[in-house]
């Protein structure tokens, strides 16, 4: 096994983030332990693990050297390697820069060294073109080295006839020998292994993938950028095991949500903790569930200010061992995101990436037309045996009037996007720097929604002296969106087709008898969301000594919302209310600082392996927000702001809280085969009483890296085995502050003064909401690395849940909040790429993920929320059956017969109506029929991504699934049966069930739904299991050589198609929609607010 | 404080536009702000102004449920409530509210060290509005017609810590708490100004009641007699002016809410119309009153209304809010009037008193010397006089019927003597680990 050797390889954030002020002299004493013989390459180690020094030099230099005996003692490092590298054979010298580099002296050739120097500079990149970050570029050997850039590039003197080499980890070293006339060396190294070395993000630090003891997904970025998605929890959709996410609608800007494992908390948010750049993001400001989903339309998620484009790394913490380190935090799983960061280069890297896109919905209604409107209507009321309505109620414009409300509020769907980027450093990384700029301009398929996003960010870090380091990140956006949290598209299908755009005297036609004004003029309404992000964080970095290091970063985060809703005097609803336009504003402020503190320390010695970090944590956050009600304006134009209102209502208020933390994680490992992984985290919260503010959140990780063991060393399929397990506590306290005493708040009015009154019900004793998960799981690696993945095991499981509990009226309420459920999340994750085919000029990879997921209440212990039933999952929908359509009277007499009530389900049944099941048994059709009907929560979801080489072309394809899962189709409610003659219905409803027509499922057309057919029922509830095509990418590379001349390093194009197809049984526009994202009791709802669009998008890359 | 303090004492912070109970009443101007607070819990929700008065003038005579009401509104009008009704919880609940936010003014404010004269006064008002809602709690839930029952109300005297449980008062206990606070008031509280505020006056009026019902009718009748006495309030000229006037220019109301066209545009008036109409029984005793007209109104399509609480104007703006007049002057002669007839024997006290108001309403004096009959008359006069306001009628029937002056099966078909109270919310019942008694019969 050569794994050991690999530690000696250049790695830039290892040399400069270890390198020591105090420059070891060679007479640094090594201290032997005992008396042995060891290798060559234990000397090195030995060397490392007591000194500063790094090691630059081939990779396969000392294999066949013979092993060297030292005694116990002190010896110095100069006199240690000449002991083990035989003279004449080997020098080394002692640079400047911590490094040891060791040359092979060999023959001179005379002829080579009267060439002349010059520089030599190119791109490393990868068989997928992209730039590799770190490798060692040396010249003959050994005589002198460097490493790539961020962008894959280095600079490097030689001449004429020497031999460039370049190596990285996980790949197949490559030789050039430089002819006269070569100045720039392209290089594509091919991948030789799984990237085991890579580097993996967990919380307060990094570590090796393969030393990783906790279940970490790291997604991979260059893939998910192929998405286009303009904000990052979207384009998350079919990249890691155990975590789903579905995107909340089709409407520019909006969201997705994302479950890690399943669901944890009742009052809490569910979405995982971001941690971008260090600085931990809770969405909805961990005010809990209620509060997100109420403020879900008047703001915008902290994740839609970051382009994706600026992002470098995403790794997803799912056990508790991973995730304990956020201690109360954790439960949901977190997120890691860094962006950009600057490289050791002298010459700036320039990245240039525009992109536009076309979309248009996947799928769309077709609607009646004003005729066929008409008919049904008149059916209905015959069959109703009801009067006709008026003719002016009939046909409020005539019967010659016919829109098409689709196609009048639609809009051409373009999106732009710019994104510019330069990183560089000094040679020497001493100062390195990431700049970036991106504009995003994006119109929804409905007139007036968009997204718009301005973004820049700097990333700036130098050294101060030998051992201090300090670096600051900025980055701000200004976000501005319409419409990503409307239901347009319901409204618009819906709106009546006998009403014109604008009556005869130019007025907007309106239906008289609704409350709406038509879609062409309330697409045209003033309403947007405006969004300011801001963060900026400032870092200090100081070397105390060998292997120690201490670290302090001060964070600030800022989001400011205003939205914005204007309804113009001339809406139907104004009208009717003799109102002259009302506005509703809203601007709402959130602010966190954050404080780390974190002391790391690193040991290594023979086979012993050592990482900690101790760190303490201080968090506070704010909020404050104002709304602002105005009504009766003085025009609709112009004038529209508060102050020119007759009328104003405001609202405003705020809240606060504080989380002191400490935590520590140890690692340990033994010859790279036995771990053991510590992780703890106290935290502190000022939500909670003084009894209980102390949190402690404790877990555990061992692995066993089989393979290493005699027993499977020399089965040659296997790679790589590793067993690991976890088990451990997380938290949450996400939901609103202060619920453990009694406070007092204004807005108890008397004859115009206002007053204080408390406010809570309080419960001394609320505390946090506990999950233990338990994590088994198997990282394999097999077939010369050609297939790697991860299966595991997940239990968790959640006590303390917060629920509501009924409490005496004495106390001057009914219900407050207390820790009494016990909820449970299990299931299986799987994950395995393959590289099926891999040569010269084809390749084909291939990665699947797939995850199942049982969630279940344990216990309610008397709590209740919503419809939770113990033993049933938290996401399950509850109605009648149909049992199928009634054909004739003598059937319905029947059972009315039976019924002890006299009627079976209501007097007004008719054939034609819904037959419902008689669940009890009880003769008729009451509220105790109700039952469970399908469950939001699907069996296994996942994704499959595959990507085909072949010359210059990349072609990407990744598929999403879910089977199992059902949706609400609230569609059907309002689009097949009839109701009434106030909104459409689609051209589904003329095949509704008459006496000649009675082989269908939709029922008879009567006015006023005598039967109640649109009562929730499964006849709403679909199967949406969905096997979709997500996304298409097919990208071409530039000749490098043609490019030259342009003074473009790379350029490259992409074209890529999203929601491509679906496969599916559901008949709603895309079984793939949440409307209820940001509730985590409405899941697996279709209201069709704004439909999912597909997507084709061109994009260019150039780097200068 | 260092900058270094500031980042890392994250956790030292009080929430913000919200204080913390031992802060919130630190100064007298803060204990004012509490105290309005506290008197906000009487217009927050619809309970104590249309929600209480409404139930009892159903279980009573002159209400019945509306064109909207169901069966939730219909058992108050059948006297047949069960445990889990909506109102009977709501009602419960928000009484129980004032009267803790009252207690944690009363507690705070009474420990303030300062010589202003207005921290006795807080105080005293506070204790006025427990009072006054501890009197509402017992008159429907407890057995306030007899003393020596122990089926009294939970009595709180201290601002709540937890939800922990605590066992029923006796009546008499709970009779005593609530004269001790009147008493306090009427020592400390300020002299009448203003008829949305608590005042001696109106602790003397509110007193004056509740020995009515302690059956202590010498001293009920004298402290009735100082209010009418007193030179602050005086008997609006005209029966309809009460209810014209509503909170502007009043001289009679001596305890009542008020209502504006911003933060406090209540829905009394629609939920009078829609919710709580008013009985036929009274509409036919009516007929044959001067204030028929004052006190009903017919719309258009020819359904009547109750037009003591139909129309509004507030600024200009016609409004559906109105208020509730806990205690009015012309309450306060037909308490002295069966005081004094009770207590004292007065016949001609009391046939004065009542006269008084039947003058003022413009009907036949009455001219009788049988004791009997000037009782009957006065508990008519408020049927007529005070009818679909507060419910006053119905205490009357269950005090008359419990004196063994009338059976009230005569009015209202009752099933049992139990049903003359309401049952506990049942809620408050099950969660108090059998320490809170159901009342018999429920």
């Amino acid at each position: 096994m050569n794994l050991m050797r690999t530690f000696i390889l250049l790695f830039c954030s290892t040399v400069f983030s270890f390198t020591s002020g105090n420059l070891l002299s060679q007479n640094a004493k090594i201290t032997i332990d005992s008396d042995k013989t060891i290798s060559v390459d234990e000397v090195f180690e030995i060397i490392k693990s007591q000194t500063d020094y790094t090691f630059l030099y081939q990779e396969n230099l000392f294999e066949n050297l013979p092993k060297v005996k030292v005694e116990r003692g002190v010896i110095k490092t100069n006199t240690l390697l000449k002991m083990s590298l035989p003279a004449g054979v080997f020098d080394f010298e002692f640079t400047s820069s911590n490094s040891i580099i060791i040359k092979q002296i060999i023959a001179i050739d005379e002829a080579t060294t009267i060439g002349e120097q010059q520089t030599i500079t190119g791109v490393v990149t990868d068989g997928n073109n992209i730039p590799l970050f770190g490798v060692t570029v040396l010249v003959n050997q050994n005589e002198r080295g460097t490493s790539t850039d961020m962008d894959g590039k280095y600079s490097i003197e030689a001449k004429e006839g020497d031999v460039l080499s370049f190596s990285y980890v996980g790949f197949t070293n490559q030789e050039f020998t430089l002819t006269a006339s070569q100045t720039t060396i392209n290089v594509v190294l091919k991948e030789s292994a799984a990237a085991l070395e890579e580097v993996v993000l967990i919380g307060y630090g990094s570590q090796k993938r393969k030393d990783i003891t906790g279940s970490v997904t790291k997604v991979d970025l260059k893939e998910l950028k192929k998405l286009n998605s303009s904000s990052i929890d979207n384009a998350l959709v079919g990249r890691a095991s155990g975590v789903y996410v579905v995107t909340s609608s089709g409407a520019p800007g909006s969201s997705a949500s994302i479950r890690v494992r399943g669901i944890t908390s009742i009052f809490g948010n569910n979405e995982p903790l971001y941690v971008i750049d260090g600085v931990p993001i809770e969405i909805g400001q961990g005010l809990g569930n209620s509060y997100y989903s109420q403020n879900s339309s008047s703001t915008l998620s902290p994740l839609s200010s970051i382009n994706p484009q600026d992002i470098e790394s995403i790794d997803i913490l799912k056990d508790a061992s991973a995730t304990a380190i956020y201690g109360s935090r954790g439960a949901n799983g977190v997120v890691i995101i860094t962006t950009k960061k600057g490289s050791y280069s002298s010459v700036p890297s320039i990245s240039l990436s525009t992109r536009g896109s076309v979309s248009r919905f996947t799928k769309e209604y077709s609607m009646l037309n004003a005729d066929q409107f008409h008919n049904i209507v008149k059916t209905a009321y015959e069959n109703a045996g009801s009067d006709l309505p008026e003719d002016d109620q009939l046909y409020p414009y005539g019967s010659d009037v016919n829109t098409n409300w689709q196609d009048e509020t639609a809009q051409d769907a373009f999106d732009t996007n710019y994104y510019l980027n330069a990183n560089g450093g000094s040679i020497n990384g001493g100062s390195l720097y990431s700049l970036s700029a991106s504009i995003n301009d994006q119109k929804g398929a409905i007139y007036s929604t968009s997204f718009k996003r301005n973004n820049v960010r700097t990333k700036l870090e130098t050294k101060l002296s030998e051992n201090f380091r300090v670096g600051t990140n900025f980055n701000y956006s200004d976000t501005n969106n319409k419409g990503s949290n409307t239901t347009f598209y319901y409204q618009t299908i819906k709106y009546r087709p006998d009403v014109p755009i604008y009556d005869e005297e130019g007025n907007f036609g309106a239906d008289t008898g609704g409350v709406q004004s038509n879609p062409y003029a309330r697409v045209r309404y003033p309403s947007y969301v405006d969004s300011k992000n801001l963060m900026i964080s400032l870092f200090g970095e100081y070397k105390l000594m060998q292997g120690l290091m201490f670290k302090s970063t001060y964070s600030y985060s800022t989001a400011t919302n205003k939205s914005f809703r204007y309804t113009p005097s001339h809406d139907v609803f104004e009208l009717r209310n003799n109102r002259k336009g009302t506005l509703n504003q809203s601007d709402s402020q959130f602010s966190s600082r954050i404080l780390d503190n974190t002391l790391t320390y690193n040991k290594s010695f023979d086979k012993h392996d050592f990482n900690s970090v101790l760190g303490v944590s201080y968090t506070q956050n704010k909020s404050e927000f104002s709304s602002i009600k105005a009504t009766d304006f003085p025009d609709d134009n112009v004038m529209v702001t508060p102050g020119a209102a007759s009328n104003l209502s405001l609202s405003s208020g705020g809240t606060i809280s504080g989380l002191s933390s400490y935590f520590l994680r140890a690692n340990y490992n033994f010859d790279d085969r036995y771990y053991v992984t510590f992780t703890g985290r106290a935290d502190n919260s000022t939500k909670f009483g003084p009894n209980n503010r102390r949190g402690y959140f404790p877990s555990g990780a061992l692995a066993w890296r089989i393979s290493r063991e005699n027993f499977l060393k020399d089965i040659e399929f296997i790679n790589d085995i590793k067993l690991r397990t976890s088990y451990g506590k997380t938290g949450s306290a996400n939901f609103s502050d202060f619920q453990y005493a009694t406070f007092f708040s204004s807005g108890s009015f008397y004859n115009n003064n206002n007053g204080v009154v408390s406010n809570t019900i309080p419960n001394p004793d609320i505390k946090w909401e506990t999950t233990n998960q338990l994590d088994i799981a198997v990282d394999y690696s097999l077939l010369d690395r050609r297939i790697n993945g991860s299966l595991g095991y997940f239990h968790k499981k959640t006590t303390d849940q917060i629920l509501y509990r009924d409490v005496i009226l004495e106390t001057g309420g009914r219900s407050q909040y207390s820790n009494i459920g016990d909820f449970q999340n299990k299931g299986f994750e799987f994950q395995v790429g393959v590289e099926i085919f891999s040569n010269e000029k084809f390749q084909w990879t291939t990665e699947l993920n797939l995850t199942t997921i049982k969630s279940k209440v344990l216990k309610l212990n008397g709590g209740y929320y919503n419809n939770l039933i113990e033993g049933e999952s938290m996401s399950y929908f509850s109605g009648y059956k149909v049992a199928g359509i009634f054909q004739t009277q003598a059937e319905i007499d029947a059972l009315n017969a039976a019924s002890p009530e006299g009627v079976y389900q209501s007097s007004n049944t008719a054939p034609g109506d819904f037959m419902f099941v008689d669940v009890n048994d009880d003769g008729f059709i009451g509220d105790d029929d109700n039952d469970i009907i399908g469950n939001a929560e699907p069996d296994f979801f996942g994704g499959w991504n595959n990507i085909f080489r072949f010359g210059n072309f990349e072609v990407s394809t990744l598929f999403n699934f879910s089977v199992g899962n059902y949706l609400y189709n609230n569609n059907k409610k309002d689009l097949l049966i009839f109701n009434n003659y106030s909104s459409n219905y689609s051209t589904g409803i003329l095949n509704a069930w008459t006496s000649e027509n009675t082989n269908t499922n939709i029922p008879r057309l009567v006015a006023s739904d005598p039967n109640n057919n649109r009562r929730d029922s499964d006849f709403f509830i679909e199967d949406a299991s969905f096997f979709k095509l997500k996304n298409i990418n097919i990208a071409y590379k530039f000749n490098p050589k043609l490019l030259e001349k342009l003074f473009i390093q790379r350029a490259s194009v992409s074209l890529s198609a999203s929601n491509v197809f679906v496969i599916t049984k559901y008949t709603g526009l895309d079984p793939e929609v949440n409307y209820g994202g940001a509730s985590n009791f409405n899941q697996g709802y279709d209201s069709a607010s704004y439909p999912p669009v597909s997507t084709i998008s061109l994009g260019l890359n150039l780097n200068l | 404080m260092f900058t270094s303090c500031n980042l890392t004492d994250v956790t030292d912070i009080d929430p913000v536009y919200q204080i913390s109970e031992d802060k919130v009443i630190t100064n007298i101007d803060q204990a004012q702000t509490a105290l309005y607070g506290t008197y906000g819990a009487l217009i927050k929700s619809a309970s104590y102004i249309t929600y209480t008065p409404a139930i009892t003038s159903m279980m009573g005579l002159t209400m019945k449920p509306g064109v909207w009401g169901g069966g939730t509104e219909n058992s108050f009008f059948t006297n047949d409530v069960l445990s889990d009704n909506y109102y009977l919880e709501l009602i419960y609940t928000d009484m129980y509210f004032l009267i803790n936010n009252a207690n944690h003014v009363i507690t705070k404010t009474e420990i303030l060290e300062t010589e202003d004269s207005r921290k006795n006064e807080i105080v005293a008002e506070a204790k006025f509005l427990r009072a006054l809602s501890n009197f509402y709690l017992l008159r429907l839930w407890g057995e306030f017609f007899d003393e020596s029952s122990s089926n009294g109300i939970v009595l709180k005297e201290e601002p709540i810590v937890s939800a922990n449980p605590q066992a029923r008062a006796s009546v008499l206990e709970t009779y005593n708490l609530i004269l001790e606070d009147l008493e306090y008031a009427i020592e400390y509280a300020p002299s009448f100004s203003d008829t949305f505020y608590a005042s001696s006056l109106a602790a003397k009026a509110l007193k004056s009641k509740v020995l009515l019902y302690k059956k202590d009718y010498s001293n009920a009748a004298q402290i009735a007699l100082e209010v009418i006495n007193s030179s602050d309030r005086e008997l609006e000229d005209t029966f309809s002016d009460v209810f014209t006037k509503k909170i502007i220019g009043t001289k009679e109301a001596i305890f009542q809410t008020p209502f504006d066209n911003s933060n406090d545009r209540n829905n009394k008036a629609f939920m009078y119309r829609a919710y709580f109409g008013i009985s036929d029984y009274y509409i036919s005793q009516m007929e044959n009153d001067a204030r028929y007209e004052a006190a009903i109104a017919y719309t258009s399509s020819g359904s009547a209304r109750n037009n003591k609480f139909n129309n509004s104007v507030y600024s200009g703006v016609p409004l559906t809010a109105d208020t509730e007049y806990f205690i009015r002057l012309g309450e306060l002669y037909l308490i002295y009037a069966e005081a004094v007839l009770r207590g004292d024997n007065d016949i001609d006290e009391a046939l004065a008193a009542l006269n008084n108001i039947r003058e003022r309403s413009e009907n036949t004096l009455i001219s009788s010397t049988n004791k009997d009959e000037i009782l009957e008359a006065i508990r008519v006069e408020k049927v007529l006089e005070l009818g679909a306001e507060s419910g006053e009628e119905w205490y009357d029937l269950v005090r008359y019927h419990k004196e063994g002056d009338i059976d009230i099966n005569t009015y209202k078909e009752i099933s049992s003597d139990t049903k003359l109270i309401l049952p506990l919310p049942i809620q408050t019942v099950q969660l108090s680990e059998g320490l809170i008694n159901q009342n018999p019969g429920y």
